[in-house]
């Protein structure tokens, strides 16, 4: 191997891990990293700019400080990322090992509705969702699972379909073994590296798509910091105060390409061959 | 993604667009003025909404105007008025005046347009604002007399603005409300050209208007939604006029050498109400009053708004013909407020407050929310700020399903029946606050007073009335913050009336 190509198999991998653990890191560490309280205002202190002493990143318009809201807001990010994530791993995952291991009009039933919501786009269909079910953090991971479950269904039962279909699984059923153990005993655990793939990709774009909808005034509500209304509130200042748009901005774009790339490196590793 | 866009539509604002540069423009004296929206009908008399209004008033004169100075009711396309007596106003008409189709104006158009309002079909905001004129009595071609149900001095000051815009009724029968609606034909100081739809509204001088033609020769609106975008369209001289530069970025605009920010105190008011129309701690007046107690206005308007507001102790401000001076303010007073939470019965670190704010609507309106949502924390109490749509933020408050509190503004407030009544009785569309016998019986009683004097005494007792129930946490009157071109010559009026008839372009 050369070292272009083990540069190319691990080295953005690594550079992902980095970027992902310095997220973890502000959002575990935030109340002991942070020199603020981030809903704390002090009006005298507004539109400080970075390098004011005391606050680093500088201040936004009502004289919050703006690294301890990016902190915070790395917390709310990833907690929503990573509920989702799991939300939807566990009920497209269910669906897609029933769809796929029971073929025939449970399975058939089960893709139709996939397929109905596949052709909606993805961020409409949590908007909407949201404008249902109303703002607040517990709902905008509901909307945002109910949309995104999805892709897993799909991968799922694709990987399911192939899968039974080896010798292993049918020298199980041969044994006499029951429905459920080989379902959760021999296809599951071959299935669970495109689950992890899928999950790590969609964790990135979740992030994304909930600083979308907090942008638009959906989601997360203020005062909580969100990376996505803390840019949406940036616009109205970008003529006077560049870096309430900056750090935020680039606290999102980093995070999201951490992720992305820890998952291209998974996807790598676990099977060259993978593609989702 | 959608930041992506917003900040594609900003570079593309910044660079060349097909506007005539701005030289070109001050030669050709085309002015080119940004607004938030277009508007929703060319239809005059039909939408209730401050920027068609505006928009729409280029085209269409008003019958009664206002003074530019003083706000009192002047001579629009009526020359005159006079009571005749207590249920009948008579207004003489001014002669000569003629639509842009030709139609002459006269008696016949004050009827028609009347009873286009009268006409349910019409399905016009008006309807209801008129309800009270029985009918429009037609003397002769020059003079009409307006017929009401009850005396109704205050029929003048509805008269006195948006409320009233002469239509031709030859066009009217001839060809239709829609086709009126397609191609608007009023006696105003600029004609229709073109309106094309979320783009631009084109008007252009009428040489022959009866106060003279107007400087401008063509004016396009231009309908730029996001602030932030209006400011980069005035730096990059694509525009020449916008409302609403944010207070931080007055510097910024004076500084740029394109245009200079022009600034009058409004009589629109910003208020942030306490409903007690529906259940919650705000029925409890000690409740309400604390939570005025809590807040500190001074605060708010020296470092949000950067002292771009003036401050009210009550529901009227002193631009307002029936303002009655003296009352005392709520001072800023945690003390107080605590003491009267304690004698309510509530636990501020206990009480948990919901509070409706639109955003850009109003100058840094959700920042105020936000700001004030802190103050109050720093008694304890927990607040929860819901940042609506606009549509949203007024249908919320219309059928009754804000929070405990909403921010708002209104305007323009210029007398106090549009304000007192409007607001302040449970019934009204917009109101907050509603179920106080002494205050609805005193109301009604108020609107029928014809002495003038008697009047004001009776809206001097409902404006004390009002502020001992606290049904709102009286904040100010805005600061209405025009960025203005440096080449244009054009003074902000208090009635927030952009009218580009008394813009001039300055000779260089």
């Amino acid at each position: 191997m050369t070292a272009l190509s083990r540069w190319r198999r691990h080295g953005l991998g690594i550079l992902g891990l980095l970027l992902a653990a310095l997220a973890v890191a502000a959002a575990l560490g935030a109340p002991l990293l942070a020199p603020h309280d981030p809903v704390a205002s002090d009006f005298a202190q507004g539109l400080k700019p970075p390098g004011t002493p005391g606050h680093p990143w500088g201040t936004d318009q009502l004289g919050r400080d703006l690294l301890s809201r990016v902190l915070y807001g790395a917390r709310v990010a990833l907690f929503i990322g990573l509920c989702t994530v799991l939300l939807t791993a566990v009920v497209g995952g269910l669906v897609g090992l029933v769809a796929g291991f029971f073929e025939g009009w449970t399975g058939a039933v089960l893709m139709r509705l996939a397929d109905v919501q596949l052709s909606f786009p993805f961020i409409l269909l949590a908007l909407t969702i949201n404008a249902i079910v109303g703002l607040g953090l517990r709902n905008i991971i509901v909307s945002l699972a109910a949309a995104g479950w999805v892709v897993y269904a799909r991968v799922v039962r694709g990987e399911v379909l192939s899968v039974k279909q080896r010798e292993y699984v049918q020298a199980a059923a041969a044994l006499g073994l029951g429905r459920r153990r080989i379902l959760f005993r021999h296809v599951l655990p071959n299935v669970a590296p495109s689950i992890i793939i899928v999950a790590s990709l969609q964790f990135s774009q979740f992030i994304v798509a909930e600083a979308a909808i907090s942008f638009l005034g959906f989601g997360v509500q203020p005062p909580t910091p969100a990376w996505g209304s803390m840019l949406s509130e940036s616009r109205d200042f970008l003529y006077v105060a560049w870096w309430l748009a900056a750090f935020p901005g680039a606290a999102l774009a980093l995070t999201a390409l951490g992720i992305n790339l820890v998952g291209d490196w998974l996807r790598d590793i676990l099977d060259p061959k993978f593609r989702v | 993604m959608r930041l992506l866009a917003s900040l594609a539509v900003l570079v593309a604002l910044l660079g060349p667009g097909p506007w005539a540069d701005a030289q070109d423009r001050a030669r050709a004296k085309e002015v080119v003025v940004a607004f938030a929206a277009e508007p929703r009908s060319l239809l005059p008399n039909t939408i209730v909404d401050w920027t068609t209004n505006n928009q729409i008033e280029h085209i269409y004169d008003r019958l009664v105007d206002r003074d530019a100075k003083t706000y009192r009711p002047v001579p629009g396309l009526a020359s005159g008025w006079k009571v005749v007596n207590d249920t009948t106003w008579e207004f003489a008409l001014r002669q000569g005046v003629k639509f842009h189709n030709g139609e002459p104006f006269t008696a016949a158009s004050v009827k028609a347009t009347m009873d286009y309002i009268k006409d349910p079909a019409n399905k016009t905001h008006y309807l209801p604002r008129w309800a009270q004129v029985k009918e429009v009595q037609v003397v002769n071609d020059s003079t009409v007399r307006f017929v009401t149900e009850k005396p109704w001095p205050g029929l003048i000051d509805r008269i006195a603005g948006s409320d009233f815009l002469p239509m031709p009724p030859k066009a009217l029968k001839e060809h239709g409300v829609q086709a009126l609606a397609a191609r608007p034909v009023g006696t105003g100081p600029f004609k229709f050209v073109q309106w094309v739809r979320d783009e631009r509204l084109v008007v252009e001088r009428n040489p022959d208007y009866w106060q003279g033609a107007p400087d401008l020769s063509r004016v396009t609106f231009r309908f730029i939604p996001e602030f932030s975008a209006r400011l980069a369209a005035l730096l990059a001289g694509e525009i020449d006029i916008m409302k609403d530069v944010p207070p931080h970025a007055v510097e910024l605009v004076d500084r740029s050498g394109k245009g200079k920010v022009r600034s009058t105190v409004s009589s629109r008011i910003n208020y942030l109400a306490l409903v007690n129309l529906k259940p919650g701690p705000m029925q409890d007046v000690r409740i309400r009053k604390a939570i005025h107690h809590a807040v500190n206005v001074d605060e708010l308007i020296q470092q949000v708004l950067k002292g771009r507001a003036t401050k009210m102790c009550g529901a009227l401000s002193p631009i307002n013909v029936d303002f009655s001076p003296g009352l005392e303010c709520y001072k800023h007073d945690p003390a107080r407020a605590q003491a009267l939470l304690k004698e309510a019965g509530v636990d501020p670190a206990r009480l948990q407050l919901t509070l409706d704010t639109p955003s850009g609507r109003y100058p840094l309106d959700k920042d105020i929310s936000l700001a004030i949502a802190s103050q109050l924390g720093r008694l304890g109490i927990k607040v929860n700020v819901v940042v609506n749509e606009w549509g949203t933020h007024l249908d919320k408050i219309k059928n009754r399903t804000t929070g405990d509190m909403f921010f708002l503004g209104w305007g323009p407030a210029l007398d106090a029946q549009n304000t007192i009544e409007q607001l302040f009785m449970g019934k009204q569309t917009y109101s907050s606050y509603g179920g106080h016998r002494a205050i609805d019986e005193k109301i009604a009683q108020a609107v029928t007073i014809v002495d003038p004097k008697k009047r004001l005494e009776a809206w001097a007792e409902l404006q004390r009335l009002v502020h001992g129930e606290a049904p709102w946490v009286f904040l100010w009157q805005q600061h209405d913050l025009y960025g203005v071109a440096s080449w244009i010559d054009w003074s902000p009026r208090a009635d927030e009336k952009v009218w580009m008839f008394e813009a001039k372009v300055t000779p260089r």
